[in-house]
């Protein structure tokens, strides 16, 4: 066989056996396809090419910039506007507004009940109806989320004309604003900076989350973390009952008693106070607080709030911030009062406090929102407009608002689809997705963000915006503006009557308002274009000088209660937000940051309590209030306290086709307490029992570690190491294993068995820093909607069969104050010495020119050995041909194919942006520079904290070479020598090392073990510290 | 995509098939010293630990010849010349497929386009005339069929290619010759990689670079993504 080799050799003896089959059977036809040419083209469209429109996010209330990227007429992909002050970057629950706007459930056009109504018939009968209440003497109201910008200004002239407005979310920020007007007299929300904070003590806000505002609070934690850009690490503590995607970054959790923040917040301020020697307008209040009893309350020594006022004052300037929704108890406005206190002694008003006239437009308390519901039963109601919320689903059952809504003669509901509260004679209003209609926003003075239909409807729905509009023109013809109810959005003329749609009266009003506001007056037609193009305008107005006016504090609420022996902590999914996203099968598939779950509702437990209830892995468990009670599946958290339950919340819907029966709803065991200072829905104040309930709760956690089992994979380093080494010095400071060297080999220099592949233009690589990376899972979706991958459903996910191409892993190691959760986006590492290459037998998958390991789907024949072979469990292997709902065929991106069974699939580094960006500077026959490539890759546009960085390794300049030469930086598994082209940065934390945590003796080789693993209380938690000795000796034997 | 996995098979089995050419027509040979040459020159790139791509593979003899004939003339709902059109009437390609230069897609050029000149074109008596006219007026979209298709998981360019230099009628033949329009290249692998691996264009285009623009270009997710 001299001159053959291997694989021509199996060739030829496979043709043998196949080739008379193949010759008379090769005849692949396609189906006959058509090409549908426009009847007249439309300006700027050309097949194949993407157009950009700038246009606003409706996940929530913080409306943050985003662009959309239209495909052949559909928008195949979201992501944050880099001109918008809280962008580049878009949250995960950013990207679900897109994805609903193709939901199947969506209704065709306007409904009644079951009927199809025509769109002059609907506003017919919303008209009769305003007509038919005004005339009966009943009150006409307002039930929605909050507005700001152009709708909320027409709500001001409805009002003007009769209509009682309240908008109230449940995830909402009413004891925020009541505690400013207490403190320092404005009606505006605290907006908290912090690129410069040293120390950010958080009493439970989600800052890194669902709270308002959290995208500009997440690039201003990454700044405050960053070694380099500041010289300095904020120290982060958090003071909650529970652990939740913010909290989990903290360097330490103190875990007060539920209900005695607000006592604990005061005794840090008084402490803080003394020894900041703090004499302004506020002295007088610190006098009557009570450290020691604060101390008793709350299960905190006395040391240890010593210690944290320390760490505040200590480090100019510092920040505190306020109790988040999960623990806002029947005190909210005490304790959100408390955390100002703690600011105004610290001296941070003004510097990481600031105001500046920021709030979601009018807020209304639960309270009002409960009075309305009342009212509606009470028969005082004759027409209820319902805009974004699902009352009978998120409010506690004491409302009872599918009893109020039925009371109500007509209610008309801004929806998409129907929901839990809409009945037989609820008229539906299909406003469609924020991406198919005009729409504005305005959160702060200077501070205004244009939405545009970025597409063509997809069903026959009209803008709530253009609906409202025609409402005004005929019940408030020349109304007085509602400038009462709403000073940020006055307006100076009432408009509506002359604007011919809703998209002119944005003009409108922007012309008469913002336009004025532009430095240099433009032209305003040019200026119209350059908004248009832009999508934001950004005239900063500085901030309002806050001054202390409290002469006494409020009350502090009551413990929780209702006589059960556990806390109830209900959470907002950081998902599924308040229920909104729980129909998006994307949303109710990505795993939670914290317990990896997915597709349900379960409740967080401590391990210990779980022991001493004798709980099974699978078991249900039955909380039950004095309301009712709910079953649910569980997770042993360690970060909850003992006598803690806590349960998210979002699911538990009894409509749409992936939220129906989908978990429970958590809200509904909630006694409906209020916080009596500001109105606000006490999520905080119920007591509950716990019952092992056996069965098969059927929730699981992607994740099956806990921890990393010793393994060097997501690392730390000590803030100490990381300030003294900064970027730029060679020496690693990340304890990770190196590939062994054989001394005796080696003669002239380390030899590698395996050199680098050629590179000749690119080696494309990309960089995780992990101490920006808070978990939060905007990368995964992102990546699964540019990247067509499927959702699969809680059966298949079970099995394990994940189809995102990043996969969040989340490593809980130590615990008590000084648990340490750590986050670790694991990708295809695109390694340059692959062991999933060598392995395919049909090289479907090889390593490219550009450093790429490529995956040739049409090549591939599913042997799986690839996965097999990973080292990183980076592939995905495509078990079934997904049967999707038509309407998420339209989203589907044109740039890559989308896959079906039998075929492998991986992370690609977003090739097709790559051939995009490739083919544009092929055009002028330059190579693509690196600061165009450094948000390329769909995840990389969509982190919020810029953790990720992508580029070309080979220019010596460009970002992720910087990041990738910094001294935190190490590959993931180097050892294998796997030569990878993901890197990743070490977090930088005060955690008490728990591997190691300094850098000295990893320079060539293992010397002999050097690691100093395994602390104590690492090795009893896990219960076998000899695993972990064992772990070192083998390392000695390298 | 669903039919994705039979054409994968089928596929592989034509590789098969060609490669059991290669043996029996005694290639191996010639492959050996096709790697020898390469061997010889200093500016060579190779795509992962193997070579990809082995040459004899994708000889044209062996692939283009593997296979069915090209399809027939299909029949469209207008009855459209080219003849006319580019010949008689002299209208240059990129007028009516203007996107050929910007995209992916050469694209078929929207009524519009037709009506520009056809406005000022007496139809009566002239039914395919009639037939424009009336989708024209109709408002409706003109169901033209595929002659050239590639498989969903392919993505050519027609942006690269025409300002690459090369020459419609390279791939779709002699267009203006045809009366009824119809595809003369195969559109399988092979047929594409003979271009790719030595196109006269490539030097014209990249100079010294050339080399390194083949290797490039036989990288499957060049066209596979």
């Amino acid at each position: 066989m001299e001159g053959i080799n291997r694989r021509d050799f199996l060739r030829a003896g496979a043709v043998a056996s196949t080739a008379a089959a193949a010759a008379c059977t090769y005849d692949y036809k396609v189906p006959a396809e058509k090409v549908l040419p426009y009847v007249a083209n439309p300006e700027n469209v050309q097949p194949g090419l993407a157009s950009y429109y700038a246009g606003l996010c409706n996940g929530c209330a913080t409306a943050c910039g985003l662009v959309a990227r239209n495909n052949d007429g559909r928008v195949v992909h979201v992501e944050g506007n880099p001109d918008h002050p809280s962008g580049p970057g878009l949250c995960a629950r950013g990207h679900f507004d897109f994805v609903a706007a193709y939901g199947p459930d969506r209704v065709d056009g306007p409904m009644l009940g079951n009927d199809k109504l025509s769109w002059d018939d609907a506003t017919a009968k919303l008209l009769e109806a305003w007509n038919g209440a005004v005339a009966a003497g009943k009150g006409v109201a307002w039930l929605g989320q909050y507005r700001t910008g152009s709708v909320a200004a027409l709500l001001g002239a409805l009002a003007g004309a009769g209509l009682r407005r309240v908008h109230f979310e449940p995830v909402g920020v009413e004891s925020l604003l009541a505690a400013s007007r207490r403190a320092f007299g404005l009606d505006e929300l605290p907006v908290y900076e912090l690129a410069e904070a040293r120390t950010i003590v958080s009493f439970g806000m989600d800052f890194l989350g669902t709270a308002f505002g959290s995208m500009a609070m997440t690039k201003g934690w990454a700044r405050a973390k960053d070694p380099a850009q500041g010289k300095f690490v904020a120290r982060t503590v958090a003071i909650t009952p529970r652990v939740g995607q913010s909290e989990s970054q903290a360097d330490h959790w103190i875990a007060a008693r539920p209900g005695s923040e607000a006592k604990v917040a005061l005794a840090i301020a008084k402490l803080a106070g003394e020894a900041k020697g703090y004499q302004g307008p506020a002295a007088a209040l610190l006098g009557g607080i009570d450290v020691a009893a604060a101390a008793s309350a709350s299960d905190v020594s006395e040391d240890k709030l010593r210690e944290v006022a320390g760490w505040l004052a200590g480090a100019e300037p510092s920040v505190v911030l306020p109790g988040g929704n999960a623990n806002a108890g029947a005190d909210a406005t005490a304790l959100a009062v408390a955390t100002l206190l703690c600011n105004e002694v610290l001296g941070n008003v003004g510097r990481t406090v600031v105001f500046r006239g920021s709030r979601p437009g009018q807020v209304n308390s639960y309270a009002d929102a409960k009075a309305l519901l009342d009212d509606c039963k009470a028969g005082k109601i004759g027409l209820l407009l319902v805009d974004g919320l699902d009352p009978a689903h998120g409010l506690p059952a004491d409302a009872d608002a599918a009893g109020a809504l039925a009371a109500v003669d007509r209610v008309v509901q801004f929806a998409n689809s129907g929901n839990d509260s809409t009945n037989d004679k609820t008229l539906i209003l299909p406003s469609g997705s924020g991406l198919e209609q005009w729409t504005d926003a305005s959160t702060e003075p200077g501070l205004h963000v244009l939405g545009q239909p970025a597409m063509v409807p997809l069903k026959d729905s009209r803008g709530m915006g253009e609906v409202l509009l025609g409402l005004a023109k005929a019940v408030a013809p020349a109304a007085p503006t509602g400038a009462a109810a709403d000073p940020a959005t006055v307006v100076a003329v009432p408009i509506h009557a002359s604007a011919a749609n809703f998209a002119e009266y944005i003009r409108m009003r922007w012309a008469a308002e913002v336009w004025p506001t532009v430095p240099g007056m433009p032209e305003a037609g040019a200026w119209w274009r350059e908004v248009q193009a832009k999508g934001v305008v950004h005239v900063p107005g500085g901030n309002v000088a806050a001054a202390w006016v409290a002469a006494e504090l409020p009350a502090a609420g009551e413990a929780p209660s209702g006589g059960g022996k556990h806390t109830l902590v209900v959470y907002p999914s950081p998902l599924l937000h308040d229920g909104r996203w729980a129909n998006v099968p994307w949303a109710q598939e990505l795993p939670d940051p914290i317990s990896t779950f997915f597709w349900g509702t379960w409740a967080e437990i401590h391990p210990d309590t779980a022991a001493e209830m004798g709980l099974g892995e699978k078991d249900l468990v039955e909380v039950s209030t004095g309301l009712g009670s709910i079953k649910v599946g569980w997770f042993g958290s360690k970060g909850v306290r003992k006598d803690v339950v806590a349960i998210i919340a979002g699911n538990g819907k009894k409509t749409g086709r992936y939220a129906k029966g989908r978990g429970a709803n958590a809200v509904s065991l909630l006694a409906g307490a209020t916080d009596s200072a500001s109105g606000a829905m006490a999520w905080l104040s119920t007591q509950a029992n716990l019952r092992r309930a056996g069965g098969d709760s059927g929730v699981h956690p992607l994740c099956g570690n806990l921890d990393q089992a010793g393994r060097h994979l997501a690392n730390n380093v000590s803030v100490k190491d990381a300030l003294d080494k900064l970027e730029g010095e060679a020496a690693s400071i990340v304890p990770v294993h190196h590939v062994p060297i054989d001394e005796r080999v080696v003669e002239n220099g380390p030899v590698d068995m395996f050199p680098e592949p050629q590179h000749p233009t690119y080696r494309f690589a990309l960089n995780f820093d992990l101490n920006a990376c808070n978990g939060c899972g905007a990368c995964v979706v992102a990546c699964a909607l540019e990247n067509n991958t499927p959702f699969i459903g809680p059966d298949q996910m079970r099995r394990g069969r994940t189809m995102t191409w990043i996969r969040m892993d989340r490593f809980w190691e130590g615990e008590g104050e000084n648990q340490d959760v750590r986050y670790l986006p694991a990708v295809c590492q695109q390694c340059s010495h692959a062991p999933c290459e060598g392995v395919c037998p049909v090289l479907a998958t090889y390593h490219n020119l550009d450093g790429l390991n490529a995956m040739i789907y049409n090549r591939c024949v599913g042997t799986r050995y690839c996965a097999n072979n990973c080292p990183y469990a980076a592939r995905r292997f495509n078990y079934h041909t997904w049967e999707w709902p038509e309407s998420y065929h339209l989203m589907l991106n044109p740039d890559l194919t989308a896959r079906e069974m039998g075929v492998m699939e991986k992370c690609t580094f977003c090739v097709h942006r790559l051939h995009h960006a490739k083919d544009s500077w092929r055009d002028i026959k330059e190579a693509v520079p690196d600061s165009a490539l450094q948000k390329i890759t769909a995840c990389a546009a969509a982190c919020p904290s810029s953790a990720i960085v992508f580029g070309n390794w080979k220019d010596a300049d460009g970002a992720v070479r910087k990041k990738g030469e910094s001294p935190r930086s190490y590959t993931l598994l180097g050892e294998l020598n796997t030569k990878p082209g993901v890197r990743y940065a070490a977090r930088v934390s005060y955690h008490q090392p728990i591997f190691g945590g300094h850098g000295a003796g990893h320079g060539g080789g293992h010397g002999g073990g050097d690691h100093g693993e395994a602390p104590a209380e690492h090795g009893a938690d896990h219960g076998s510290p000899g695993k972990e000795a064992g772990h070192g000796a083998a390392e000695g034997g390298h | 995509m669903r039919q994705l996995s039979r054409a994968t098979v089928a596929l592989a089995l034509s590789v098969s098939a060609a490669a059991g050419l290669a043996v029996s027509n005694g290639l191996l040979g010639c492959a050996t010293e096709a790697n020898a040459e390469a061997t010889q020159d200093a500016e060579t790139f190779t795509i992962g630990s193997k070579n990809l791509l082995p040459p004899e593979l994708f000889d044209r003899n062996l692939v283009v010849t593997v296979g069915e004939p090209p399809a027939d003339a299909i029949e469209q709902p207008i009855a459209f010349t080219h003849t006319v059109h580019v010949k008689q009437l002299g209208v240059d390609c990129n007028y009516c497929h203007s996107n050929a230069r910007k995209g992916l897609h050469a694209g078929v050029p929207a009524t519009s386009v037709c009506m520009g000149c056809h406005a000022l074109v007496d139809a009566t008596g002239r039914p395919e005339l009639e037939k424009l006219k009336g989708y024209w007026e109709r408002g409706e979209v003109i169901p033209w069929n595929k002659v050239h298709d590639l498989p969903d998981y392919v993505y050519f360019s027609h942006k690269r290619h025409v300002n690459g230099g090369l020459q419609c009628q390279e791939c779709h033949g002699e267009v203006q010759e045809m009366t009824v329009n119809e595809r003369v290249a195969n559109l399988k692998m092979g047929w594409c990689l003979d271009c790719h691996a030595q196109h006269e264009s490539i030097d014209e285009n990249y100079g010294t670079k050339a080399e390194l623009r083949r290797a490039e270009l036989k990288d499957c997710w060049t066209c596979h993504k």
